[in-house]
């Protein structure tokens, strides 16, 4: 993601902001500030804005950390970002089949690889160790439900 | 009943074996997130607001104002030990408190920044006790249309003040108030920016844009630097952790003074925490007799912003209390854990709440002491915690955010959403937008609108009633004034 695509990606967010508003369905009910005042105003306002940055991005003045010499990413940052991604895709598809531990366990393996930990048996045990650690605090002594500790398993 | 007596009631319900332990759980979980780097006070309290269907109010916020507190003093030892500010406002710990890490007196840093925090805490929670009931007897005036204004003057403030540019902060302002918007009009039934959707009609719970901007945003821009697993080294502390008589000597003004610019800029709209340590760093300096040791290891560098910092947060408490006026992002979601409990904050808090308010104030005056009592003699441990590798942290803290989201809804589109809001606080972090004000927007802007829908009932749709009360057009004239603030600190800067 470049700054210029970042742009163009909050202008597609100011439109379908405006897009919204004018879904909103009218009220039969009387109010003097309807559902759509506000939206309005906060859309417009957002939509300006957007315009605005737009146009500091295309001349050249907006601020992107991965072009400061203090902040820039070392090498090897696309790969890292997409282990860290894979690693938040296999919480939200594997956390209804597999259950809060397992997911968690996967996840965590490539969080941990992003962060330039090896894939393997050590990352796997102390992902295991994390997961169920949170499991135990959670559900057992906060009574968060989480769901069962493993798929099909009972409480 | 007056101040000192609702204190004292508020001592005798804090000083409950079950409210005591809440506040040590409290202040042991802040100093431990003020400790780890990528965990702050707010993510924390965030991740905890699934626990107030379970834990009665007072307990919770005696938790919370815990957590709020010994984040602050967390947040040293990172900067001292580790070199790494967790936030602006503990820049100039780092600045001189890793020099005198580094000559060998760790332990005089620590100590100082420590019993700085605990008497900034101790002036800042006095004067929160004393003064807040003078804001609320003013406060008792405002209708609808002042705290229309009010939040105006907040999100302005914000927004205007905190970061490094207008534009960007309008951006995450109006971002944050669109997503306080998503859901049922309450007052009209009508459907707004759902985009068909089912699961987003209740609108979006403030745990998951929080725990995403702050936990998960932070993480993958951590992990897309690649720094983290290269961090720097650790320095010990090899000296004592006992200051000496010339460090008494040297620290106590600076504690005092630090303790005075902290606590009224902490609780202005606008203050923050980062002109009072500046403000404190620049004083010291200019007053210390030894000038030529800042930079290398000054001890008054290190109590003067210290003592500001822990004041300002504590000043932060007055408008959250008072007016119901969140300052910062942690405040924001202290207000959301209010209405979660279906209390709302500002003046009648302390009529109807009184209670809850004078035994969450008495429990930061012990919280103060268990966190001197925790800080130093713990270092040990403290500094075991900086040494967790990176990998196991930052998977550690996914997980953590994942189990406080699912564990409210059971929901896989939540935690789909959560991560939608990961990648947006990493857009956030690597294109410089502040977040305080799109978490402060979100949960400000619902109420913003309530407000301004009862002040124009009561004025009969007449809208210049926000400028011809006298207090609302006030504020409404300094929040206009603060938008041009940061036009004017360029003109003069230049």
């Amino acid at each position: 993601m470049t700054v210029q695509r970042f742009a163009i990606f909050l202008l597609i967010v100011c439109g379908l902001s405006a897009w919204q508003v004018t879904a909103i369905p009218e009220s039969p009910m009387y109010a003097v500030v309807g559902a759509t005042f506000i939206p309005t105003i906060i859309v417009s306002l957002l939509c300006l804005c957007g315009v605005l940055y737009a146009l500091e991005v295309f001349k050249g003045g907006a601020v992107d950390l991965a072009l400061d010499e203090e902040s820039s990413p070392v090498d090897g940052a696309p790969a890292r970002a997409a282990y860290f991604l894979a690693g938040l895709f296999c919480f939200v598809i594997f956390i209804k089949p597999l259950g809060f531990v397992l997911a968690a366990v996967f996840s965590g393996v490539a969080i941990a690889r992003s962060f330039d930990a090896s894939v393997g048996v050590r990352s796997l045990l102390i992902c295991s160790g994390i997961s169920i650690f949170f499991w135990v605090l959670f559900d057992l002594l906060l009574s968060v439900d989480l769901g069962p500790l493993f798929p099909l398993s009972s409480k | 009943m007056g101040s000192f007596e609702a204190l004292l009631a508020g001592f005798s319900a804090a000083l409950d074996p079950m409210i005591l332990l809440y506040g040590f759980i409290g202040c042991f979980v802040g100093t431990l997130v003020g400790v780890l780097p990528g965990i702050g006070p707010a993510l924390t309290i965030a991740l905890l607001l699934p626990l107030t269907f379970k834990v009665p109010a007072v307990a919770m916020f005696v938790l919370f104002g815990g957590v709020y507190y010994g984040a602050m003093y967390g947040g040293s030892t990172t900067s001292i030990l580790l070199n790494t500010p967790g936030e602006s406002a503990t820049l100039m710990t780092a600045l001189e408190g890793n020099r005198m890490a580094r000559k060998g007196r760790a332990g005089a840093a620590l100590a100082t920044a420590a019993i700085g925090s605990f008497v900034a805490g101790t002036i800042a929670t006095i004067a929160l006790t004393f003064f807040a009931p003078l804001v609320v007897e003013a406060a008792l005036a405002f209708g609808p249309a002042e705290y229309f204004s009010l939040m105006i003057l907040a999100l302005v403030a914000v927004t205007a003040v905190l970061g490094s540019s207008l534009l960007r902060g309008l951006i995450s302002l109006s971002g944050g108030l669109l997503i306080g918007l998503v859901g049922v009009d309450l007052q009209t039934g009508q459907p707004r920016f759902t985009f068909g959707q089912m699961e987003l009609l209740d609108g979006i719970e403030v745990t998951i844009a929080a725990v995403g901007l702050f936990a998960v945003g932070e993480a993958l821009f951590l992990a897309w630097q690649g720094r983290e697993a290269k961090k720097t080294e650790v320095l010990e502390v090899s000296d004592s952790l006992f200051l000496s008589r010339n460090d008494w000597r040297r620290s106590w003004k600076p504690w005092i003074r630090g303790s005075l610019f902290g606590f009224p800029i902490g609780a202005m709209p606008a203050g923050g925490a980062e002109l009072p340590t500046l403000l404190s760093y620049y004083t010291e300096k200019k007053l210390s007799k030894h000038p030529e040791e800042f930079g290398k290891g000054a001890i008054e560098g290190v109590a003067g912003p210290e003592a500001a910092n822990n004041a300002a947060a504590a000043g932060v408490l007055m408008p959250l209390l008072t007016l119901g006026i969140p300052t910062s992002a942690t405040a924001a979601i202290m207000l959301s854990a209010f209405e979660s409990y279906g209390i709302r904050p500002g003046p009648t808090l302390f009529t109807e709440q009184g209670g809850l308010v004078w035994t969450l104030i008495a429990s930061l005056y012990i919280g103060n002491v268990i966190l001197l009592i925790l800080n130093l003699p713990l270092v040990g441990l403290w500094v075991k915690l900086l040494k967790i590798p990176a990998p196991w942290l930052y998977a550690g803290i996914i997980i953590i955010s994942v189990a406080g989201v699912y564990g409210s809804t059971n929901s896989a589109f939540d935690i789909g959403l959560l991560f939608g809001f990961g990648l947006l606080g990493y857009t956030f972090r690597r294109f410089d937008f502040p977040l305080a004000p799109m978490i402060i927007g979100l949960i400000l802007g619902p109420m913003a609108e309530n407000s301004m829908r009862q002040a124009l009932v009561i004025s009969m749709g007449d809208f210049t009633t926000f400028l011809t009360r006298p207090i609302s057009g006030s504020i409404l004239v300094i929040a206009a004034l603060l938008l041009l603030l940061p036009y004017l600190r360029n003109r003069f800067s230049r």
